[in-house]
């Protein structure tokens, strides 16, 4: 008796790399053995994926015993031929040419409220006579002990002083050895750069308060005598100083301060009829309000030698050379933007202030005719000896899939929610399929999480997106998000103390940022609402029966952001409104939401041999 | 015995230093530390004990839980809190080779232990001041490099050549 034949379904997508192994009985039905999850290697559909494939098959098959040279067959998805792009376009940005403020939150400032006078170095103190009051900088250099006799001494004599800069973490010191106390601010890294001998402001709010006045642009105008034009000119700083607990205005004579926007260039919406621009500082809402007026929709183009302009030319390229098309071959097809904002280094800035710029974050998706699967079918033969088919097209598969989870039946749509696109299929009662590719998703808020968050650092992003937070309070508690608390046996490591941590696989990782805990939370749902609840909607309109989400009546998540801790409820409660049922997949009753391509591949090669014994 | 405050006596919040010979020893930076962070510290002497013993002791007696020892003895300063293990003390410093600033610093994790506010630590790198952005600085050019950038145009070009030949070719 011939033994049965092994079989393996193998979906490479743009993150991971999935496999499902199953053995075929003689009426044609399959068996599934097992499953494995790696990474992919290079960019969906290049050779380079055999690599990952190989490691996969691999790592499904140990479990059972079995060697890749006992498989008969391996089945290779026809992946979706879109790869989508991610951009920041930043539309504003604060440009202080001449040094004219500071704000900022030192962890201890000194004494409390407003103090006005004109910047006066603290050594030439002792030799004014100036009865005018006077804001005193103290450079890195002067103990503060030597700070505070000096300005004592000032005050005996009496000169009015309003208030201190100071360059190092000195200000409570300072503050505690005066006669009387005034506001100062400390920690002031480039001290040396503050003009000498201008009218200066300096604020301090009591703890657990934000300044009330120097972020308000009529108090700085009331506080400098400024007219209604040099107000305007004044507003990106009072911007900026909102929220600190401490700051500083410094008049300089020819203060040049701006907020500037920058041109961002034009997007144009070619439809079948119609056509349209959007200029992208106008902002995601009006991009995706234009957007949604035309349909259907045929190409997108930016305009040429503006930053979209490049994006879209990045897209286009490494679709091009993917595929072995012309580049005037490859069209955008599906852009998504999203309203976002960028910490930015405030030019001019004394101690390393940011000023918030508007931007907007751009997806765009490109849709060819085919990627290369064959070739790499090709090659994974060669490799492991194996015969290799590439077989049905990646959305039919994927709602195969989905179908296997208990409890589902046709009509039915499924959503993928990948790492570059966000995919929506349907398949009625007759087992017609439809599907969509859009563009923007997982690797999208992972780029909003890294900017909002200033981290420039994207290991980091994705590792916030994807695991919750938690504050460690003591050496031996930690606080999750939602307010439980965790205690440990060992004393946990001093560089988590008092910090906001990611709770990642490999344990805490404590974040380098003054954000809190709530901030950070903020941004990250932020981001994935903006992006897949979005997105979600967008392409089941485009799936449903006559573009209405109401005559879906099941959803089901698949991919790798269907296992995220907070999506699902997300796109759960969005739907809910249009009375969906959406849950996550449960791809065989065992695999979740992942697997559902691998194992409908096994389920429609079967069917085949079935149809065809 | 020591002459330090039994436990049971009424105290008010403070962190506690028990210091044990160490009239020669400079502790000002440690108090400054604490004090630029708001915490109050009381100190007193002991008679004898090993600085990382009479830390923990402190931080048993400290209403905050935070302890300092410190011993002219062994030339250590040892910073503590009452729920570690008493041989995990959570710095350890050589008064030796510490600089003032180290002091300072240990008086400020103790106040920051109390605040549960993130420790500053030694291996924290200050950032370098940027460079003024009135003041942008070349960066040193090699030769070698020119040279490196030559050539890699050189290669660009010379493939783009290679597509559009392929292009007009193909047509």
């Amino acid at each position: 008796m011939p033994s049965m034949p092994y079989i393996a379904g193998v979906d490479v997508g743009n993150n991971t790399t999935e496999v499902a192994i199953a053995e075929i009985d003689g009426r044609g039905n399959p068996r599934f053995l097992s499953s494995s999850t790696v990474r992919t290697v290079g960019i969906k559909g290049t050779l380079r994926n055999a690599m990952g494939i190989i490691e996969a098959l691999d790592q499904a098959l140990k479990p059972v015993g079995l060697e890749r040279s006992q498989l008969d067959l391996v089945l290779l998805n026809e992946a979706t031929p879109v790869i989508g792009d991610i951009a920041m376009e930043t539309i504003t940005e604060t440009v202080i040419t001449e040094s004219a403020m500071i704000g900022h939150n030192p962890s201890t400032p000194g004494g409390q409220g407003l103090g006005q006078g004109r910047t006066i170095a603290l050594d030439q103190l002792r030799s004014s006579t100036n009865h005018q009051p006077y804001i005193v900088i103290v450079p890195g250099q002067v103990e503060f002990k030597d700070a505070a006799e000096q300005i004592n001494a000032a005050r005996s004599h009496g000169l009015n002083v309003a208030g201190a800069i100071v360059q190092k973490d000195d200000a409570v010191l300072i503050d505690n050895r005066l006669q009387q106390p005034i506001p100062i601010v400390d920690e002031v890294r480039y001290i040396d750069r503050i003009p000498l001998g201008m009218p200066a402001a300096l604020e301090v709010a009591q703890p657990g308060r934000t300044i009330e006045r120097l972020c308000n642009p009529y108090d700085i105008a009331t506080l400098f005598h400024l007219d209604s034009e040099e107000t305007k000119h004044v507003v990106p700083i009072a911007r900026a100083l909102m929220g600190t607990r401490s700051a500083v205005v410094i008049k300089t004579p020819k203060g040049d301060i701006e907020e500037r926007r920058i041109p961002a260039g034009k997007i144009t919406l070619i439809g079948h009829k119609q056509k349209a621009e959007v200029p992208v500082d106008e902002g995601a809402d009006a991009i995706m309000e234009k957007l949604a007026t035309i349909c259907p929709l045929e190409e997108i183009r930016a305009e040429a030698g503006t930053n979209v302009g490049g994006m879209f030319e990045q897209v286009r390229k490494v679709m091009a050379d993917l595929t072995d098309q012309p580049v005037s071959a490859i069209r955008v097809q599906d852009i998504i933007a999203v309203d976002t904002f960028k910490p930015q280094q405030v030019l001019g800035a004394l101690a390393g202030e940011f000023a918030m710029g508007n931007a907007v974050g751009l997806a765009a998706m490109v849709h060819t005719h085919k990627l290369p699967m064959q070739r790499l079918a090709r090659k994974l033969e060669e490799e492991i000896g194996v015969k290799t088919v590439v077989g049905g097209v990646e959305a039919e598969m994927a709602i195969r899939g989905a179908l296997t989870t208990p409890g589902t039946k046709a009509p039915l749509a499924t959503l993928d929610l990948g790492g570059g696109s966000t995919d929506a299929s349907i398949i009625n009662e007759a087992g017609e399929m439809r599907s969509v590719h859009l563009a923007g998703a997982g690797d999208m808020v992972t780029l909003l999480i890294d900017t909002e968050l200033g981290l420039n650092d994207k290991e980091l992003a994705e590792q916030i997106k994807t695991h919750p937070l938690a504050k460690v309070e003591t050496l031996f508690h930690m606080r999750h998000e939602d307010g439980s608390v965790q205690f440990f046996d060992k004393p946990l490591d001093p560089r988590l103390f008092g910090r906001v941590v990611v709770l990642g696989d490999r344990g805490p990782i404590p974040l380098d940022i003054k954000h809190l805990l709530a901030q950070i939370v903020a941004v990250r749902q932020g981001a994935k609402k903006k992006v897949f609840v979005r997105n979600a909607l967008r392409a089941l309109e485009r799936v449903a029966p006559a573009g209405n989400i109401r005559l879906i009546h099941f959803v089901v998540l698949v991919g790798g952001s269907g296992l995220d801790f907070e999506i699902p409820k997300m796109i759960s409660d969005a739907l809910f409104e249009y009375g969906v049922v959406t849950g996550r997949a449960n791809v065989r009753g065992s695999e979740g939401p992942r697997n559902a391509v691998a194992t409908g591949l096994v389920l429609a090669h079967a069917q085949q041999r079935r149809g065809s014994s | 015995m020591a002459d330090y405050p039994s436990s049971t006596e009424v105290r008010r919040p403070a962190v506690l230093l028990l210091a044990v010979s160490a009239g020669k020893i400079d502790l000002q930076p440690v108090f400054w530390g604490l004090e630029e962070e708001g915490i109050p510290l009381e100190q007193h002497e002991a008679t004898r004990g090993e600085a990382v013993v009479l830390a923990k002791e402190a931080a048993h007696m400290s209403p905050l839980n935070v302890g300092i020892g410190v011993s002219g003895v062994e030339n250590k300063i040892v910073l503590h809190h009452r729920d570690l293990p008493a041989d995990q003390p959570l710095f350890v410093i050589d008064l030796r080779s510490a600089p003032v600033k180290e002091l300072r610093r240990l008086g400020m994790n103790a106040a920051r232990l109390v605040k549960a506010e993130p420790l500053l630590l030694k291996d924290d790198v200050v950032p370098d001041l940027p460079p003024s952005p009135r003041a942008k600085q070349a960066a040193p050019v090699s030769d070698e490099l020119v040279e490196r950038i030559v050539q890699s145009v050189l290669a660009e070009m010379a493939k783009a050549r290679g597509t559009l030949w392929k292009e007009t070719a193909s047509v």
